[in-house]
């Protein structure tokens, strides 16, 4: 037996001749037994019956005499005859409409394709080739350390020599530079260098740490370079990157302490707003002696708000550092 | 399609105006009652008429004979009616001018076919009830209510006139008539 939610949407059909004969019996049996369903028909013929009793509403024929008239008058004062508008529209998409929409639509497709292919289609790999193999050595070009490949950037400018009618042509070239050394090569140090104080990508100026850091050992346990330890010392101080401060910080800890490098580490403890900086520049400092402004800073540092920083400086500060340093254990807190 | 009927479209379509009046005559009478229904306002019934007109003698040349001519007529009418309510109703939004929905009593013709006083009455106020209980219905379920129930048409030809599905059909006449029970069974309590 069908449900009273079906039954109801087909209730205002049953009286109607809209219904098979089965589905009449369906709603006839399920009307018998449910009374909801019993008393929804009946309202529903009850509906039926004062749509059937109201007052039909009937136009008189002298109202549609009148609105006939004015009908007329209208479509002979607008001169309602199809213009030539329509006229060339019933041409167009009267009994041929689909043909001609077809007609179009492949004459845009195919104006479209012709201009696609005559103006924005990319030169061809052989037409690409023949143009750069006159611009661009076919080998990268090696310098002592490594090599660049030079490639053609663009053309700036465009001359002729009005008398020798000679054309001169002024363009750029791109030189990717490849190097391979160690930290003893000028070039490498250089490039680190920079790729330290330059570089955007913070990413990048950690691998350069990282790159100073691993290989230091092969310089025997001191930079050949001051640069290095300049762009060490600045990334330290400035580099927004807490990441890069505290991997710069790791391996000044390993360098010999210098007075520049205690400034800085000084100036770092007291400033840098990362703990994890902080340690690593006040475990750094407690390999030195301690001067008068060191032990200023290190008074400051006792009332840091890192629990660990403050130790450290308090021990720094009453002389157990040499005793905490020779004690792995105690040191590492 | 009635021959003569298909004659006259014919003849119509290639700008013969005497044709064209035949078959504003042949309808007038059905699009006026199905056009107030839709409006529940006589006024603005016949100010529409003229417009469906027009419309009709305009689109008369892209008629194809794919449908009853009076399919595509009352497709036509619904749709002017539909854009006349949401004209009319952004009018008086704009003009705060309130509309209580009244019909004018002129769009009833004298009940000739009832001389009993009392029950013409009552007969009046039932007419006038049902138009403002169709008031509530959107203007789908209003068009499907109303050629069901004062123009006999069944379900397919309503489908196809509104152009969607039988079963949507069933569907808005099911929610028209409930909103028709409710509102009448309101008018009986009171």
């Amino acid at each position: 037996m069908k449900n009273c939610n079906y039954i109801q949407t087909v209730l205002p059909l049953f009286d109607s001749d809209e219904l098979t004969a089965i589905e009449k019996r369906q709603i006839n049996d399920h009307v018998t037994a449910c009374q909801s369903c019993r008393e929804e028909l009946a309202s529903i013929r009850a509906l039926h019956a004062d749509l059937q009793r109201a007052d039909a509403f009937e136009p008189s024929e002298a109202m549609l005499a009148d609105l006939r008239h004015g009908l007329r008058r209208r479509l002979r004062q607008e001169s309602l005859r199809p213009g030539w508008q329509e006229k060339l529209g019933g041409l167009l998409f009267g009994n041929f409409r689909p043909v001609v929409q077809l007609g179009f639509t492949m004459a845009l497709l195919l104006i479209g394709l012709f201009i696609g292919r005559q103006f924005f289609a990319p030169a061809s790999q052989q037409e690409k080739m023949e143009v750069l193999s006159y611009l661009t050595p076919g080998k990268p070009i090696a310098i002592p350390s490594g090599y660049f490949a030079p490639s053609f950037a663009q053309v700036q400018a465009i001359r002729i020599d009005p008398n020798t009618k000679q054309i001169e042509i002024q363009y750029s070239m791109v030189n990717d530079v490849q190097l391979r050394g160690n930290l003893d090569n000028p070039q490498i140090l250089q490039a680190l260098s920079y790729a330290l104080r330059e570089e955007e990508q913070p990413s990048l100026r950690l691998r350069a740490i990282k790159a100073i850091s691993e290989t230091y050992v092969s310089t025997g346990g001191a930079l050949p370079d001051n640069e290095i330890t300049e762009a060490l010392l600045h990334a330290i101080e400035n580099d927004a990157n807490a990441g890069v401060r505290l991997k710069a910080a790791q391996v000044l800890k390993q360098l010999p302490l210098s007075s520049l490098i205690k400034n800085t580490l000084i100036r770092v403890l007291m400033r840098d707003e990362n703990s994890a900086v902080r340690i690593e520049a006040i475990e750094a400092l407690g390999q030195g002696g301690l001067s008068q402004d060191e032990q200023a800073a290190f008074h400051s540092a006792a009332s840091d708000s890192n629990e660990y920083v403050r130790l450290q400086a308090k021990r720094l500060f009453s002389g157990e550092l040499e005793k905490a340093v020779s004690d792995p254990k105690q040191n590492k807190l | 399609m009635d021959e003569r009927i298909t004659r006259l479209i014919r003849r119509a379509q290639e700008g013969d105006g005497p044709a064209f009046e035949t078959l504003v005559q042949m309808h007038d009478r059905q699009v006026l009652k199905l056009a107030r229904q839709m409006l529940n306002n006589l006024e603005d019934a016949q100010d529409v008429y003229q417009e469906i007109f027009i419309k009709v003698f305009r689109s008369l040349p892209s008629f194809r004979f794919e449908s009853e001519f009076a399919t595509w007529l009352y497709r036509i009418v619904i749709n002017q009616c539909i854009n006349y309510r949401q004209w009319r109703s952004r009018r008086r939004f704009l003009s705060f001018d309130a509309h209580n929905g009244e019909e004018n009593q002129t769009s009833y013709s004298p009940p000739d076919k009832n001389p009993d006083p009392e029950k013409e009455t009552l007969n009046k106020e039932l007419s006038r009830e049902i138009a403002l209980a169709m008031e509530s219905l959107s203007d789908k379920q209003r068009a499907v209510f109303a050629l069901r129930h004062f123009h006999g048409q069944k379900l397919q030809e309503i489908a196809k006139t509104l152009g969607c599905a039988e079963g949507t059909v069933k569907n808005y006449l099911f929610r028209a008539t409930q909103r028709m029970q409710e509102k009448l069974q309101e008018y009986r309590q009171a």
